[in-house]
């Protein structure tokens, strides 16, 4: 009778093994665990042993008994979770596909280029101030230094409202103005639309600069050099290679411009470099002492000095556009290219 | 301006390659901006002698050119009408590439073998003309190559962009000084000495300067006997290289001699010159002048004219006058080398809207001490080139020499705005090789004095940046200022404007970026929002289509939108944000307000699979195909004040003429309108050459910054549940949304926490006129559970409140 019992646990557990839905568990554990099962007929008929023969047997028919209904349990749970596998695996979608998106817009790229530059030069100390548009023309010639009948007034072709009213052709205004309010130290960048009678492929009527100032005692060139120098690595990459050569603006003594190693040819000469392996990039100086003159500044003791970029410009180096005029021309199919 | 290196050579000693040289001077902030080699692909290019000319045997117009090479002879075809036997010409033989890319081979011309051809001096880049063959100096010897014969010919040409402070550089010799100062080398001037007749300059003409303010000097110099003609190849290759066109021999010598030294000058035919007299003063009022460009000008107030005993001969510094033009019968010329004063001379050309090759140089100042010896270069050139005898002599009218002053300049301050360390020698070298007079024993300070030449040394400053060029600025030293950090006030502004941009951009909106002028229709169009009607007029606008300061965006949205249609890009969500330009009476500057315009138009969804079969939302189909209405932009609008914190804004029926009446809104915040929304008047539309139907809105910014900042408050998340029932009523069309919205909140019950519209549906079973609503409202108690009976008492009392206010039915 035990080898019956052991017999059945072997067949059982071997039938355990072999049962892949849940029907056919639920009916082998019938058959064997069921009121008229075959381990429980068994354990029936021990009631008809003798005593000592009857603890023995049922003590290990319990403990059969004990070992099925746990084996029966762990694979009805098995086989669940394999009958849950089989129906997912056939529920596909193709992944592919796109998901329901939102709409998503997006900023002018000259914005995005200006909140870079804008956001360096935060870090560089530099404050943020703005102006007005339409300036007058003492701000924006006057009191930089560029009189009435001078011929760097060439170098802007002005659009004017009046004799004293002009668009301004540069920031610097704002420069002025911030100076007739704050004594030194002032540090300041300003962003905005300036105007400039011109329009082909490299001159909007109409563009954006970022100028910065910077007023205090014992500013010099060399810290000219460095607060440019760390801006252009920042912005452009730390291995890029600039050169300052001196120019003239009527409003920086000494001028200079800055160009930086071409990043179409990485200076070995292009079309964009016209073959120089340089790119101008903006321009800069020391702060003429007659600029502090009309706001009143000591200018033995301040030095300082301004530049100015223009967005458009460093824009169309850094995306490769060759023509200022698409930055103004709007088409959606390019202010969701870039 | 264009430098020909080998022109350059002649003033200063050169070891470096054209190339190196301009480096040199692009960091020295003489900027070229490109070097071009000229002349070097004339490979099989030679000099050759004409021997015999005979006709061609089958076309009229052509002949036959029998030339001798040095060692042999050739016959080639001919067209040009100007040879002659014994002119040396160019010849460029089989093989031989032309500038142009054009190869020369053996080939027959009607009828004739010609081995090569007779050159143009336009076919070898060797001036305009392309009227007949070039012709050299008899001298030449024939059968070499072309650049061995004449070795100028190979050359390259700099292309150097000059900084308006810098006219002393507008010259060959201006160019030449500063390769000497910045290589340290020497530069040199010609010297010049003329063999003068016996008879005085000043026995035939005189000269008066009542005006010396705009004329500090005048030199005069006259030379008789002169014969015009062309000049010879070589000066009329160097006015070629320099941009210039040969013209006569007379004329072609003081634009050389401009070129050379940067000293204008203008000849005068003596004869012409009434009384025999010079007067240099200001024009009469009102005064008729004729240019030698033929064209009559009314003089402006100050102009500066030169007059001979009864009339003006020139337009001083601009242009000479047609009625004492050098012509071919032309024999005694008058050279007039003169220093005008610069503001004068730009105040005029300006005035006349004139630029010429003089008074350019005249605004950047010409050299005073110069002047004279331009003027003897010239009659010296002209005597060579026209033959003629020299006056003894000049005129020199320079009653108050021009002295440059001696600035003061300190080693220490040097060092102080450069963030150098030179020492006082190093600074007094670097001073001296641009010719500047160093004095001074003191161990810092020196005393500095400009050459007559440089204008633009007056103070210490620009003293101190000449050191800097001579020095290097790849010299100079890179430091790092230092500060005091300080908080940062203004990004809070800056920042509320990426804000705005971030809240549209996620609703799906493009920022265009438009022009700040439009048209004057344009301005008036769209000014509703603005207090006056009035806009700021440009006096010089590029085109009628940019003429005014915008007073609205929406013009400049309207543009992009029809552009893009154009290009098929119908599905349109456009944003701008840009400043709007009000005049205020007796304010010279105008207000300018920062403003929102958006616009969108053609489809609500993008194009998604998802919704293909009319995928089912809470009220049916998605209607994929349904274009953008009223409600679209609104929701914008609201979605963007509620990112801006803006609780308080309130939407009226809006008046703008430019929208439809029925589907716009003025948008009041705090009492304030501050901006509109709707639907484009479709008749706008259709002026502007759009089609589809368009929503725009403008916001002013400012006043959502400011009603957006008050702070909020914390208010406990309630933890008891809330309890919602619906309301549907039948009411008057005329019976607004917020009357309704209005009339429970007057209620007063705090337990109503909120009350949403969730449906509103006309048509069948309502009456014309009417329109069903449906309210979802939300019942909510901060210290409670609330119990049925409690909800139903304020549900049942809204119900009659609606009932009794305005006339609603209920709906079941
Ligand atoms: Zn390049």
């Amino acid at each position: 009778m035990e080898d019956q019992l052991r017999n059945l646990r072997t067949e059982t557990l071997s039938l355990i093994g072999r049962l892949t839905d849940e029907k056919a568990v639920e009916e082998a554990r019938v058959k064997v665990l069921g009121r008229k099962g075959d381990l429980t007929q068994f354990l029936r008929g021990l009631k008809d042993l003798p005593p000592d023969r009857r603890a023995a047997l049922g003590q290990l028919a319990n403990t059969i008994k004990a070992e099925l209904e746990e084996e029966f349990d762990r694979i009805l749970v098995e086989v669940r979770r394999n009958a849950e596998m089989r129906a997912l695996a056939e529920d596909v979608v193709d992944v592919t596909l796109p998901g329901r998106r939102m709409m998503l817009g997006r900023r002018h790229i000259l914005h995005r280029v200006a909140q870079d530059m804008i956001e360096i030069f935060r870090d560089l100390g530099f404050q943020l101030a703005e102006g007005p548009d339409v300036e007058l023309d003492y701000y924006n010639f006057e009191a930089l230094n560029i009189p009435r009948d001078h011929p760097a007034r060439d170098m802007q072709d002005t659009f004017y409202f009046s004799d004293n009213v002009v668009l301004r052709t540069h920031t610097s205004p704002v420069e002025t103005r911030v100076m007739e309010k704050q004594r030194p130290p002032v540090r300041i960048i300003c962003p905005g639309k300036v105007y400039r009678r011109d329009a082909d492929m490299t001159h909007s009527p109409m563009f954006m600069q970022v100028e910065g100032l910077w007023v205090d005692e014992g500013i010099s060139f060399a810290d000219l050099k460095g607060v440019l120098v760390a801006f252009v690595h920042e912005y452009f990459g730390a291995g890029v290679d600039l050169r300052f050569r001196p120019s003239f603006f009527p409003f920086t003594e000494p001028s200079a411009e800055v160009d930086i190693q071409c990043v179409i040819c990485g200076g070995s000469g292009c079309r964009t470099c016209s073959n120089t392996g340089w790119l101008e990039i903006l321009g800069s100086g020391m702060n003429d002492p007659e600029i502090y003159r009309f706001v009143d500044y000591d200018p033995e003791r301040y030095t300082g000095f301004a530049f100015g970029i223009g967005i458009e410009r460093v824009a169309m180096l850094k995306y490769g556009v060759p023509d200022i005029r698409t930055f103004y021309e709007n088409d959606v199919r390019f202010l969701t290219q870039l | 301006m264009l430098v020909s290196f080998n022109w350059l050579k002649e003033f200063v000693e050169i070891d470096q390659s054209p190339a190196q040289i301009a480096d040199v001077l692009t960091m020295g902030g003489i900027e070229v901006e490109a070097v071009t080699r000229v002349g070097d692909s004339l490979d099989r290019v030679y000099t050759a002698r004409i021997e015999e000319i005979s006709a061609h045997p089958s076309a009229e117009t052509l002949s036959l050119a029998r030339i001798s090479l040095g060692d042999r002879m050739e016959t080639v075809v001919c067209g040009a009408p100007n040879i002659r036997i014994g002119q040396i010409v160019p010849y460029a033989a089989p093989g031989a590439v032309l500038p142009s890319g054009l190869e020369i081979s053996e080939r027959s011309i009607k009828g004739v073998r010609s081995p090569g051809m007779i050159c143009s001096a336009k076919e070898l880049d060797l001036g305009d003309d392309a009227s007949g063959v070039l012709v050299f100096e008899p001298g030449t010897k024939p059968g070499l190559l072309l650049t061995e014969a004449l070795p100028i010919i190979d050359d390259w040409v700099l292309d150097v962009g000059i900084t308006p402070n810098r006219g002393d550089c507008l010259s060959i010799i201006g160019i030449a000084r500063e390769v000497a100062a910045l290589t340290n080398r020497p530069w040199r001037r010609p010297h010049v000495r003329i063999a003068e007749s016996s008879q005085h300059i000043g026995d035939k003409m005189s000269i008066e300067v009542p005006d010396v303010d705009l004329c500090p000097r005048y030199v005069a110099r006259l030379v008789e006997g002169v014969k015009i003609g062309p000049s010879p190849f070589t000066v009329c290759l160097r006015l070629y290289r320099s941009g210039m066109r040969p013209i006569s021999n007379v004329v072609d010598v003081t634009n050389l001699v401009l070129m050379e030294c940067g000293q204008p000058l203008h000849a005068f035919d003596y004869e012409f010159l009434q009384d025999r007299k010079i007067v240099v003063r200001r024009a009469d009022p009102d005064e008729d002048f004729v240019t030698l460009d033929g064209q009559e000008r009314k003089l402006p107030p100050n102009a500066l004219t030169i007059r001979d005993g009864k009339r003006a001969v020139a337009l001083a510094g601009i242009m000479g006058g047609l009625n004492s033009e050098i012509h071919d019968g032309t024999e005694a010329v008058l050279i007039e080398s003169a220093c005008f004063e610069r503001f004068g001379i730009r105040r005029t050309a300006k005035a006349l809207g004139m630029s010429t090759e003089a008074s350019y140089r005249f605004e950047r100042g010409v050299d005073p001490e110069g002047t004279f010896w331009a003027a003897d270069r010239a009659a010296d050139l002209i005597s060579e080139l026209a033959g003629g005898t020299v006056l003894a002599g000049s005129l020199d009218v320079y009653p108050n020499p021009i002295v440059r002053s001696p600035v003061t300049v300190r080693t220490s301050r040097v060092n102080h705005v450069l963030g150098t360390s030179l020492t006082k020698d190093e600074v007094v070298s670097y001073l001296r090789r641009l010719s500047i007079h160093v004095d001074g024993s003191d161990s810092d300070m020196v005393t500095a004095t400009p050459p007559s030449w440089r204008w633009d040394l007056e103070r210490e400053v620009d003293m101190i940046e000449e050191v800097a060029r001579i020095y290097g600025f790849q010299n100079i030293p890179i430091t790092t200022p230092r500060y005091r950090s300080a908080p940062d006030h203004t990004r809070v502004n800056h920042n509320r404007i990426s804000k705005v941009a971030d809240l549209m951009n996620a609703g799906g909106y493009v920022e265009a970026v438009t022009m700040s002028f439009v048209s004057r229709e344009a301005a008036r169009e769209f000014c509703y929002l603005a207090e006056t009607a009035e806009e700021l007029e440009l006096l010089n606008p590029l085109s009628e289509d940019l003429a005014v300061m915008r007073t609205s965006l929406i013009p400049g949205l309207l543009q992009v939108m029809k552009r893009n249609v154009s290009f098929r890009s119908t599905n349109l969500r456009l944003y701008e944000v840009g400043k709007v330009f009000t005049p205020v009476p007796d304010e010279e500057l105008p207000r300018e307000d920062l403003i929102l315009a958006g616009l969108a138009t053609g489809r609500r969804y993008p194009e998604l699979w998802h919704f293909n079969r009319g995928e089912i939302n809470t009220r049916g189909a998605v209607d994929l195909t349904r274009d953008v209405d009223f409600y679209d932009i609104k929701g914008a609008v609201e979605t963007l004040l509620d990112g801006l914190g803006v609780k308080d804004a309130v939407y009226v029926p809006s008046k703008a003429p430019f929208l439809h009446p029925g589907k716009s809104a003025d948008l009041v915040v705090e009492g304030r309108t501050v901006g509109y929304l709707g639907e484009l008047l479709p008749a706008k539309t259709r002026e502007h050459g759009l089609e589809a139907t368009v929503q725009i809105f403008e916001i002013f910014v400012e006043p959502l910054f400011v009603a957006g900042c008050k702070e909020s408050v914390f208010k406990p998340i309630p933890r008891y549940p809330y309890v919602e029932r619906d309301l549907s009523i039948i009411v008057e069309e005329k019976v607004s949304g917020d009357t309704i919205k209005q009339l429970i909140s007057r209620l007063g019950h705090d337990i109503i926490d909120s009350v949403i519209l969730f449906d509103l549906y006309r048509g069948e079973s309502i009456p014309e006129g009417f329109r069903s609503l449906a309210f979802r409202i939300r019942y909510q108690s901060e210290d409670r559970t609330l119990t049925d009976a409690e909800v139903q008492e304020v549900h049942s009392q809204i119900a009659e409140l609606l009932t009794r206010e305005v006339g609603a039915a209920m709906r079941e």
